[in-house]
């Protein structure tokens, strides 16, 4: 349609022949000339030229034209520079617009007819649209003088100090403990064979000296948003656990540091210990803790740090394990002989063999420290008091923990000794009373007060503790009571309760029992009681319980234990009643139980064969299923509330209960009943007590950490042989009869280390703190955490490098298969003097190679692997056989495709190698095999062209450089996208290679594309000069291509709000409510247009009638129109 | 081959003979020589031109220096070339066409293999499956007629064992007439080609 | 239908991925149909679906929006946005007596030229395979569809 006043001009460019040899530039032109509105309409050889640009200007100047449209190119090749042509004339830059008549007309097809139609359409889309074209003003924000490098490798470093030299504010970011990235690992360097280190130290040394660089180490970009000018950047801080400024690199922690790993640095052919720094000359000089995640401390309940007294126990210092156990717990011997070992379950050397024996370890630990002397008293630093009823390790664990934060504890025990459960529920033939009773002293050792023999609840009640002054108190009395079945004559004489029953023993009680006895429960209190039966002199011991064989909760060892010593279960029976004589017990009359199952109020019922009705003969009875608290404690205690199974109420995560200050814990709360458990709920009562008397937050930051994450993963060492998991000895059968003498011996000294050896480390670090304890500055710290900053940059440069194929992928080279196949890096290692070897080129085995084989294009120019060519692997494969030629005798060959040696002073080091003796074969290494033990590369002669096989000491496999494995990822966090071999995908590649696709984001080094360390210099300056030109500029132009809402239309509906991904629109309260675009924020992404359901939103420059515009001059045909 | 310089635009007789040969042209004109499939070739050594040169030559356009060569004959079907050539060049598969057209273009007659392959396809047609003495009467007959007595000893002994008879009573497998099928649809999709 | 029918397809390609990606089809001198006429929008999000219906209406035989792939959208997520749109569309567009192979959503990465000439050679056979679009039906389509929906809800 004609719209008044609308004067286009239209331009067909030649672009030489790239157009014009496909498309007939005078049909499109004199098609285009008789267009609506059109008023000229020319054709022109190249209209990007100065020439070309000027005819453009007259013809605005001349005839008043308003609207221009330029057949040509892609937009995306010159559109800024025709909007700065009708800029120059004085017309609005957006009365442009372009028709892609060359990438996707021209140059896409050979049918020349089909190519002048679409031209002709492609330019009628784009002249009516055009028509409707607005004129827009671009805004000028302005950049943040800072810039942003993210990599610290020779090309991080370089654009680093390129920035900082001119004045402006660079952060450079690396992931490493260190920066030199791949350079710092290279021995020499080609052509000239500088040592590659002394060439780069001085740099990484510049780097950390310049006030304008703040560097970044051991850390990574995670999020980026903003644009160009205005980038926000969180940088997430992985803590070293060391000080790096008072750290002075002495080397003392390593040496006493238990836990050697494969170092990365050195390509996995030499090792470092878990505290560790890459490489002596690494900046920052400060060392570092590989600290990772083990499952076995994360299962324990208490989070003692079982692979740290593991690998002290390995290395013989007993005292120190013990030290490291007693952190947290106050009871090593105990646990190690009780405990149902949760971290045991998770210990993943059971993908090799079996789990470790970890409990017997701590056992072994705590039984063999000797000549300790008691503990130092505990310094009472705070002058609040701690009131603790029950001394069962939930209280004694929350008193040991108190005691030492430095607050006054007091322990209240009704019984007449301490210990709880501990002391009164398990036989000695587990837990000997000595054992117990040792550990408790030390307890009071340190400063806690234990009055046994004194009940709460009675004369002094909690309320009364309180008034004495206590500032907290912590109830954990525990479920001390057994509970009898209801079931008919579970009153008569022989009846027992079995937690009264196990009591009695334990308090030297006389304890009448009959000759056949059964116990019924499935659980260990149950096992006790038949097991202690035994030893009584019972003559006959049963045990019945509701579980099947499979699902008795009791210890397996237990049960084997018990059936070994001649116990007999009947599983999966209920007792119905008891049968009485003479007012005593003779017979249980009991039910096979087909399933258990529970109810909605979590009830237990039984579902019970029918007709299976039977007797088990018994004179004595023994009920050991299930206890309960009794709660007397609590009397004169208001707001406290008591569950329906009769325990206390408490906070799951704080363990308070109703009443300020009052806290209950343990089996009380929760009747959960292992030991290990009682304790972790002791020390989170310590925790949330601290709090609470220090006016703290109870729950801030409490929350646990899951045992496996998502991203959890072990690494097996290479080279893990299978090891037999140590079995505990135990006393002989005979040897039990009749005494209550500890059944499990403990393991020998051999045992244990062996034991303790075959821990696969999983965390790295132990945290057995041997590092800081011979650390002089004291500059180790393992509480320390990940921090995140974010940082507000204007620019951002990438240089995140690259890694390298992995030989495996290739198998007919049998890498780790064979020995002496290794990769180029590898060998690079090698031959470097801070390498594994000191710089000597030796075999497996240590013997120096007599000959070696350099195999050239392993996995590169291959489409079994990677497609393009590696670009330096030639190089260094030349420059490696000239250090082989330098170092040893040996005879060199190097077995190529082609030799690409392109680069200034290649060519001439390639014939010096020659000269050398090195015999290149052109031919390609195809496959490395075995014939006998001598190592035999396959290849064919081609000068010969015969195919040959050679016989070497050492075959050198130069992969070649591909992209880093998380190309993909980090791409996504800067929102650049990558090429289809997942390097970062240049803007242009010839023109502009070190530009992203997004404005503002540069790419420097290997990220891009393999390159030499010159060209990677290169290009990383020139990232750094359009870095430069951008903040110098201080301003940049946003283009004006925004959401535009019409609040007439809108309806506040707010479908627009939820689609922004950049919360750019917001609901504006004054009078009518409608949606309002915030410009600043909106990117033009258009997503809120196409949703609204009223047509109130357009983007600008991209509007709705324009778009249909355009729709329409394409498909109206290419027949010449008249104009009306 | 050593005798003669070429003089190449005269000798590239047959430019089309690479896309007679390859199943796709476009690969095989990628070829850089790099000599893999000659390294992994299991029988390389006892070929006249190796298979990297045998390339070469199509590539020349050489017909016939590479159908009088007994290079491909000797092809085990392996696959170890096809699947280690860095260019993705379908090997084995051309060395199976250069069997077809040898055999087609009559060159074949003067090499053992083919005979091997004719007198192997007459014995299964006619039977159904091989019978050992028939196939090998046959194979000496067409090629080497005087090595069949140095066979003897061995033929001796496998006929002492049990192992080969004579009698071609109850060779044949039942259906005869499905492998007959079998052959005739071979044929026409030959014909086809 | 006389004479050769050459399809005419609307493409909407995004400027991010999907266009560049047919830029780098066109440095790289692929040939392909050129039956596809492109017009740039920022992001596939931004199609609404008026243009796809507008430019059926006005005789196009064929509508096809290329975006970046899932995860790669240069404004976050528009990519998903243009998918689940579509899906509706296509549903809509039987009733209107189109057929929903006319219309075709894919992604089309920067760097991918070979698999832009391939997607638009693909859809260019197709809409060749289904003649020109001669919407005429519409309303008996969805009088099918209506007792079809209907005869599935009732039990029995």
């Amino acid at each position: 349609m004609n719209r008044t006043g609308v004067k286009i001009g239209v331009y067909v460019c030649h672009c030489g022949i790239n157009i014009a040899a496909t498309v007939d530039v005078e049909a499109v032109r004199a098609f285009a000339a008789t267009l609506n509105n059109v008023a000229v309409a020319r054709h022109f050889q190249f209209l990007c030229s100065a020439p070309g640009q000027e005819m453009i200007k007259k013809d605005v100047r001349e005839l008043g034209l308003n609207r221009v449209v330029v057949a040509s190119c892609s937009p995306r090749m010159h559109e800024i520079a025709f909007q700065g042509v009708l800029a120059d004339t004085g017309l609005n830059p957006y009365y442009l617009d372009m028709a892609n008549i060359r990438e996707q007309c021209s140059w896409i097809t050979s049918d020349t007819a089909q190519a002048t139609e679409k031209a002709k359409r492609l330019i009628g889309g784009a002249v009516a649209r055009v028509a409707l074209q607005e004129p827009l003003q671009g805004r000028q924000v302005p950049v943040i003088p800072k810039a942003l490098v993210v990599g610290g490798g020779i090309a991080g470093i370089q654009a680093a100090l390129s920035i900082a030299d001119a004045g402006y504010h660079v952060y450079l970011v690396e992931r490493e403990p260190s920066i030199g990235g791949r350079m710092a690992q290279l021995d020499r360097t080609f052509p000239t064979l500088d040592c590659s280190a002394c060439i780069l130290i001085p740099k990484m040394v510049a780097v950390e000296r310049h006030p304008n660089i703040t560097l970044l180490s051991y850390s990574e970009v995670v999020k980026v948003s903003g644009y160009v000018g205005n980038f926000k950047v969180r940088v997430k801080k992985k803590p070293r656990y060391v000080e790096p400024g008072a750290c002075t690199g002495c080397d003392e922690c390593a040496r006493v540091c238990p836990v050697e790993v494969l170092s990365e640095f050195d390509m996995g052919q030499g090792k470092r210990r878990a505290i560790y720094r890459p490489f002596a000359q690494a900046v920052p000089s400060a060392f570092v803790i590989d600290k990772r995640k083990s499952p076995c401390k994360l299962a324990c309940p208490a989070h003692v740090k079982v692979q740290g007294y593991i690998g002290l126990i390995g290395q013989g210092k007993l005292k120190e394990a013990l030290d490291l156990i007693r952190e947290e717990l106050p009871f090593p011997s105990v646990c190690g002989r009780v405990c149902l070992r949760p971290c045991e379950n998770e210990c993943e050397r059971k993908q090799v063999d079996e789990s470790l024996a970890i409990a017997a370890l701590k056992r072994f630990a705590a039984d063999h420290v000797s000549n300790e002397g008691p503990p130092v008293p505990v310094r009472r630093t705070k002058k609040e008091k701690v009131a603790i009823i029950g001394s069962g390790p939930t209280g004694i664990a929350a008193a040991y923990d108190l005691v030492r934060m430095g607050y006054g504890v007091t322990v209240f025990e009704a019984a007449p000794v301490a210990g709880g459960m501990l002391a009164l529920g398990i036989p000695d033939y587990r837990l000997p009373r000595e054992v117990l009773q040792k550990e408790i002293d030390r307890v009071r050792a340190l400063g806690v007060e234990i009055k046994t023999n004194t009940p709460v609840g009675q004369t002094l009640t909690i309320p009364d503790l309180f008034k004495q002054g206590s500032g907290a108190i912590f109830i954990a009395i525990g479920a001390q009571q057994s509970h009898r079945l209801p079931i008919p004559g579970s009153e008569l004489e022989g009846t027992l309760a079995g937690l009264s029953f196990l009591r009695d023993i334990k308090m030297g009680k006389r304890v009448k029992l009959g000759q056949r006895v059964l116990v019924f429960g499935g659980g260990n209190v149950a096992l006790d009681c038949a097991r202690s039966a035994v030893r009584l002199g019972a003559q006959e011991v049963r045990i019945a319980c509701p579980e099947s064989r499979e699902t008795m909760p009791a210890d397996p060892s237990e049960i084997k234990q018990g059936e070994e010593e001649g116990i007999v279960i009947h599983p999966s029976r209920t007792l119905a009643g008891l049968l009485g004589y003479d007012n005593r017990v003779a017979g249980a009359d009991c039910l096979n139980v087909l399933r258990i199952m529970f109810d909605e109020e979590g009830h237990l019922k039984l579902e019970t064969v029918p007709a299976s009705a039977h007797v088990l003969p018994a004179d004595t009875v023994i009920f050991a299923t299930g206890q309960a608290p009794e709660l007397g404690v609590v009397s004169g205690v208001q707001g406290l509330t008591i569950t329906e199974r009769n325990t206390i109420a408490a906070d799951p995560d704080t363990l308070a209960t109703g009443v300020p200050g009052l806290f209950a814990g343990g089996d009380v709360v929760t009747m959960a009943g292992s030991v290990i458990e009682a304790i972790a709920s002791g020390k989170k009562a310590a925790v949330s007590i601290d709090r609470y008397l220090q006016g703290r937050d109870l729950r801030e930051g409490r929350t646990e950490e899951p045992v496996k994450s998502a991203d959890f993963k072990v690494v097996i060492p290479p080279g893990t042989q299978t090891a037999p998991k140590q079995i505990m000895p135990e006393l002989p059968l005979k040897d039990r009869q009749g005494n209550f003498k500890e059944v499990a011996l403990g393991f020998t000294r051999e045992m244990a280390v062996a034991e303790a050896k075959r821990c696969l480390n999983c965390a790295v670090c132990s945290e057995c703190h041997q590092c800081e304890a011979v650390c002089l500055p004291k500059c180790i710290h393992h509480a320390l955490k990940e921090e995140e900053v974010d940082l507000e940059v204007g620019a951002i440069a990438i240089a995140t490098g690259h890694d390298f194929f992995h030989a495996p992928l290739l198998p007919q080279y049998n890498y780790g298969h064979f020995p002496n196949i290794i990769e180029s890096m590898e060998f690079e290692r090698l031959c470097s003097a801070t390498g594994p070897t000191g710089g000597k080129i030796v075999l497996a085995d240590g013997r120096v190679p007599r000959s070696i084989a350099i195999i050239h294009c392993v996995g590169s120019r291959d489409y079994h692997a990677n497609t393009y060519c590696s670009r330096v692997c030639c190089m260094h494969a030349l420059k490696q056989a000239y250090l082989v030629k330098e170092k040893t005798g040996a005879q060199v060959y190097e077995l190529y495709t082609d030799i690409r040696a392109s680069g200034k002073g290649y060519e001439e080091f390639y014939e010096r190698v020659q000269r050398e003796g090195v015999l290149f074969i052109h031919g390609r290494g195809a496959e490395v095999i075995m014939q006998g033990d001598q190592l035999v590369v396959k290849a064919e002669e081609t000068g010969l062209g015969r195919p040959i096989t050679l016989p070497v000491d050492l075959v050198i496999l130069s992969t070649g450089m591909t992209p880093r494995k998380d190309s993909e990822q980090v791409a996504r966090i800067f929102g650049i996208t990558c090429d289809h071999h997942r390097f970062f995908m240049e803007s242009h590649l010839k023109l502009r290679p070190f530009h992203s696709n997004t404005d503002g984001i540069f790419l420097a080094g290997t990220c891009q594309a393999p390159r030499d360390i010159p060209d990677t210099i290169a290009h990383a300056n020139a990232s750094a000069a359009e870095i430069l030109s951008l903040l110098a500029r201080g301003k940049v132009a946003i283009e004006p291509l925004v959401a535009e809402i019409n609040p007439e239309l809108c309806s506040a509906c707010p479908a627009c709000i939820c689609v922004c991904p950049y919360q750019a629109i917001s609901l504006n309260g004054k009078g009518k409510r409608v949606a309002e675009v915030n410009e600043a924020l909106c990117k033009g992404c258009g997503a809120c247009a196409a949703s609204c359901p009223s047509g109130a939103i357009t983007v600008k420059h991209f509007t709705d009638r324009q778009v249909f515009a355009q729709i329409e001059g394409i498909l109206a045909g290419t027949e010449s129109r008249s104009k009306p | 081959m050593a005798e003669k310089v070429f003089n190449l635009t005269r000798d590239m007789l047959d430019p089309t003979f690479a896309d007679l040969v390859a199943p796709d042209r476009e690969k095989l004109l990628t070829c850089i020589q790099c000599g893999t499939c000659t390294a992994s070739c299991p029988t390389a050594h006892a070929m006249d031109y190796t298979p990297r040169q045998l390339w070469r030559l199509i590539q020349l356009g050489l017909k016939e220096e590479v159908l009088s060569c007994n290079s491909f004959w000797l092809c085990t079907a392996c696959y170890s070339c096809t699947s280690r050539c860095p260019r993705g060049i379908a090997c084995t598969k051309t060395m199976f066409t250069l069997k077809r057209m040898a055999l087609s273009t009559g060159v074949a007659k003067r090499h053992a293999t083919a005979h091997f392959y004719e007198a192997f396809t007459e014995t299964v047609r006619r039977h159904g499956r091989i019978h050992d003495v028939e196939l090998m009467t046959i194979f000496f007959n067409k090629s080497k007629r005087l090595q069949a007595i140095s066979y003897t000893r061995l033929g001796l002994t496998l006929w002492r064992k049990g192992k080969v008879s004579l009698d071609a009573a109850g060779v044949n497998i039942k259906r005869l007439d499905q492998m007959e099928a079998i052959f005739r649809k071979a044929e026409e999709l030959e014909r086809k080609r | 239908m006389t004479g050769h029918f050459e399809p005419r397809i609307v493409g909407f390609l995004c400027n991010w991925c999907a266009y560049t990606g047919a830029d780098l089809a066109g440095t790289s001198r692929l040939k392909y149909a050129p039956n596809v006429d492109i017009i740039r929008v920022m992001c596939s999000g931004r199609v609404d679906p008026t243009f796809i219906l507008k430019a059926f209406q006005l005789g196009a035989d064929g509508v096809l929006i290329c975006g970046c792939h899932p995860g790669d959208c240069h404004y976050s997520g528009g990519n998903y946005k243009a998918a689940r749109r579509i899906a509706i569309l296509k549903k809509l567009l039987k009733q209107f007596g189109i057929e929903p192979e006319r219309l075709r959503l894919d992604w089309v990465s920067a760097s991918e030229g070979e698999r832009f000439a391939s997607v638009v050679n693909e859809m260019t056979a197709q809409i060749r395979k289904l003649g020109p679009l001669m919407p005429t039906n519409g309303p008996e389509i969805a009088k099918e569809e209506a007792k079809e929906f209907a005869e599935s809800a009732t039990p029995g």
